[in-house]
């Protein structure tokens, strides 16, 4: 592919994989927003999942973020990447062959996926759901990835790396940390698995994942290729390098704490939430700064705005991460946090990044790429228009309805009466008041996936009038490295000092508020005596430019500044047992006499957390499969609206058995951690079959199938063997009795059923998810006659 | 109020050291790695229509870039 002459090459660039990943990128795109549309629908017209179960809202929903995230912006990210890589480096990529592994396995990752999430195989962790062996899948395909990426910087012709390089190293090198860690789980069977962590710490996990992912797959690469198209775009430089490098390394070590704020006024450490509340406020500035440096490079450029369809996207787009990154924190912040959590105005949030700044991000991208790859001009500039007006039209609709309806939901479930109780006690009439705007959020989402097909047609179109050629440059090979080496650079002043500064602001949060004050005063101005006196070695600048020029190096120094908030929130939470207690402080409706010291002098084991009965162990992975925690939250606030709502609040000990925890992100219906016991067996059935039979109005889909399927007794005794390895209780003779257990559970649901003319099979997955819906919240139910009737 | 008092002081810390920064900034005067790397993305392939004839960024039309960059 070059032929070499004395100083120059002729590169002949592979782009036709960028070629792929585009059309794979718009395909997808098309599949992602049709799952939404339909999941929108079924949010309106409830019988709109036809009484299929594997069309139902709890298992397409995670198809629908998972197609978005991961093979819509996947990739039009790997398109951004594979193109502007080569062109940055100048160089062809190391392999061909490794970069179209890396796309059919990122496809074959994407089908998989479309397979097994209808079918209820999940691990139930938003954005994580995809099941242990497609996980291993990820992490080969990300290595083949990684590795092509590396190798073509080790044989680049440009010695200094552009900033784009830097968000794709810093994704690069996230991404698997992130994955790995959440995804940590002991198999059962080839389609099944439990996570490692439990409850509060498996909570924390998946939300450092889900916070994290969100910035490094769908923030970072899509600001590197905005570092690259925008200028591009508009002929003209960058508005400011120099902010872009503070945008970099504030952003990347920001951003990795962040991830409690999904955890506000849970179990939680507080400490932990408090972290990610403040982490979440400093990122404002990182991300206002790359929003503004993207937007003030199209300084000089604005009248292009009117006629240029590309820069129209890319100036919409980056004014939607503008407003993203300013909602985040805002929503990060507690007392907004305690209005807006579980609400739609979180749906708004995300769909204004996804579908705002990544949607238009791409839109922009595509139309850019395609014509150049094709070698040929746009099709029609008129449809590139109606896409854009259409889409822009459409996520404002969507995004003002979900803003209102979230709104709304927070405040009809805080509202009290004069007598300080529930002013719209029944869950349903929330939802009720928010129907208009349900169909309102769906014709938003009809309009968007519109301007998608607009686009999509005038893409195919354009690709039709031209023929596929790669672009070409003659380069100048770069000589071998010479200046500092690595030991050098990670030694240098600007390093040891940031460490100082790191170090410095642990210990001013660890001492109390009068010293600290004065110690950060002493760190920063030590800091910034360092820097003006020269210490640098030539500066700020010339020391970015020589680590630019050490892509291992800089690939060492991300790592650890995107480490360092991962380790310090995980750790703790993770290996202290006095974070997350497993004996429970006193109970709330507990007597004074039985609190306190009453209660640390009473038998642990009274007080004490006690595993699941194995046909509840059998219901709760039916709970998972279904993906009820995509509508319902297993955590009780500690609001008065929320305890006379739901019950007591929730704390950590409840959950130590929990692999994986069931806390969920959105209440389209209400909490359920404390549903056992609040209604009779015969309520659930007839709740299950048919939601309309105790709640009229609700928009929960029917689960009559769940009385007709058996549940599978032979998986009992190896899902509790996997239970008790990863330290639940179970005792041998407990699992070599759970079937036995199971069956007498079941039996003692469908007899109390029958004695009220129900009949139900006592084998059944609905026995089995009742018994689990009938523990939550309270202690071991009878699983015997004989209990039951000593109970 | 303590916070406040803690906030005040945390900000003119910030604002403190920015200054300070800013005018070493300037002093030292190094913008030239940062504006020979920012010119990268505006190269064009040698074989792109729109280094051959200064297209618009769809490809149509008259395009924007300055004329030391088209070749």
């Amino acid at each position: 592919m070059e032929s070499q002459s004395a100083e120059t090459r002729q590169i002949v660039y592979d782009d036709a994989i960028t070629r792929a990943f585009i059309w794979a990128s718009v395909l997808f795109g098309v599949v992602a927003l049709l799952v939404g549309v339909l999941v929108a629908t079924q949010l309106v017209f409830w019988q709109a999942n036809a009484g299929i179960s594997w069309l139902s809202f709890g298992r397409l929903r995670p198809l629908h973020t998972n197609a978005a995230i991961f093979a819509f912006v996947g990739n039009m990210m790997f398109a951004g990447i594979y193109y502007t890589t080569q062109r940055l480096l100048k160089t062809r990529m190391a392999s061909d062959m490794l970069s179209w592994v890396n796309f059919w396995g990122w496809q074959a990752i994407i089908v998989a996926a479309a397979v097994s999430l209808p079918l209820g195989l999940t691990q139930s962790k938003e954005y994580a759901e995809l099941i242990w062996p497609i996980d291993v899948l990820v992490a080969i395909i990300w290595v083949v990835f990684a590795v092509n990426f590396f190798w073509t910087l080790a044989i680049r012709n440009e010695k200094n790396l552009y900033v784009s390089l830097w968000f794709y190293i810093a994704t690069i090198v996230t991404i698997p940390v992130l994955y790995i860690v959440n995804n940590l789980q002991l198999p059962t069977s080839f389609l099944h698995s439990y996570s490692i962590y439990a409850g509060v710490q498996d909570a924390l996990v998946q939300w450092w994942y889900g916070h994290n992912a969100v910035g490094f797959f769908l923030t970072t690469p899509i600001l590197g290729i905005m570092y690259y198209f925008i200028p591009k775009a508009a002929g003209r430089p960058v508005y400011s390098y120099r902010l872009s490098v503070v945008h970099f390394w504030a952003l990347i070590f920001l951003y990795i704490w962040a991830g409690p704020h999904h955890l506000l006024y849970t179990a939680l450490p507080n400490w932990a939430q408090t972290l990610g509340m403040l982490f979440s406020i400093m990122l404002w500035a990182p991300s206002w700064g790359g929003m503004l440096n993207g937007l003030l490079t199209l300084r000089g450029a604005w009248d292009k705005l009117r006629t240029d369809p590309v820069l129209k996207f890319f100036a919409v787009a980056v004014t939607f991460y503008g407003m993203s990154t300013f909602e985040g924190p805002l929503l990060s912040i507690k007392s907004v946090n305690g209005l807006a959590h579980y609400t739609d105005w979180i749906i708004a949030h995300v769909h204004g990044g996804t579908l705002g700044w990544n949607g238009f991000m791409a839109a922009g991208m595509f139309y850019w790429l395609i014509p150049r790859l094709y070698r040929t001009k746009l099709w029609s500039r008129q449809w590139a228009d109606a896409h854009f007006w259409t889409s822009t039209f459409g996520i404002l609709m969507y995004i003002v309805a979900m803003w209102i309806s979230g709104i709304n939901q927070g405040l009809y479930w805080r509202a009290l009466d004069g007598e300080g109780f529930l002013l719209y006690p029944d869950f349903v009439e929330t939802l009720l008041s928010q129907r208009i705007l349900y169909h309102m959020r769906l014709l938003g989402g009809v309009i968007y996936f519109s301007g998608l097909i607009v686009m999509a047609i005038n893409l195919i179109m354009t690709a039709r009038t031209g023929r596929a050629v790669n672009g070409e440059a003659s380069v100048v090979a770069l000589p071998r490295n010479t200046g500092p080496g690595f030991a050098e650079l990670v030694r240098s002043k600007p390093v040891v000092i940031s460490l100082l500064i790191i170090l410095a602001a642990v210990l001013v949060g660890v001492s109390t508020p009068i010293t600290a004050p004065a110690a950060l005063a002493v760190g920063v101005l030590l800091a910034v005596a360092a820097i003006i006196g020269g210490g640098l070695g030539g500066g700020m600048e010339k020391w970015h430019s020589l680590l630019e020029g050490r892509p291992l190096t800089f690939t060492v120094l991300t790592l650890v500044a995107i480490l360092i908030g991962g380790v310090a929130e995980l750790i703790p939470t993770v290996v202290l047992r006095s974070e997350v207690p497993d004996v429970p402080v006193p109970p709330m409706s507990a007597s004074p006499e039985t609190s306190s010291d009453a209660v640390s002098a009473a038998t642990e084991s009274e007080y004490k957390q006690k595993p699941y009965s194995p046909l509840e162990l059998i219901g709760r992975d039916i709970y998972v499969r279904e993906g009820c925690y995509n509508c319902h939250s297993q955590m009780i606030r500690p609001f008065r609206f929320e305890t006379l709502r739901y019950g007591d609040y929730s704390r950590a000990e409840s959950y130590i058995y929990d692999h994986p925890f069931q806390w969920g992100s959105k209440r389209t219906g209400p909490d359920l951690h404390r549903l056992g016991g609040k209604y009779p067996n015969l309520w659930h059935y007839l709740h299950m079959r048919d939601p309309r039979n105790t709640s009229p109005g609700s928009i929960m889909p029917e689960y009559r199938f769940l009385t007709d399927k058996k549940i599978n007794l032979r998986v009992i005794e190896p899902k509790m063997r996997a239970m008790k390895k990863l330290g639940v209780p179970y005792s041998d003779s407990e699992i070599e009795g759970g079937v036995e257990t199971a069956r007498s559970q079941g039996a003692l649901i469908a007899t109390d059923l029958a004695a009220q003319d129900i009949t139900l099979d006592p084998e059944s997955e609905l026995a089995a998810l009742i018994a689990y819906l009938q523990r939550l919240g309270r202690g071991p139910q009878p699983t015997t006659l004989e209990k039951a009737q000593g109970r | 109020m303590e916070v406040l008092i803690i906030t005040v002081f945390c900000s003119l810390i910030l604002v403190v050291g920015g200054l300070l920064l800013f005018f070493r900034s300037i002093r030292q005067g190094d913008f030239e790695h940062g504006d020979r790397l920012s010119l990268l993305p505006l190269e064009e392939d040698d074989n792109s229509v729109a280094s051959k004839e200064n297209k618009g960024s769809d490809g149509e039309g008259k395009g924007f870039l300055p004329d030391h960059l088209s070749t």
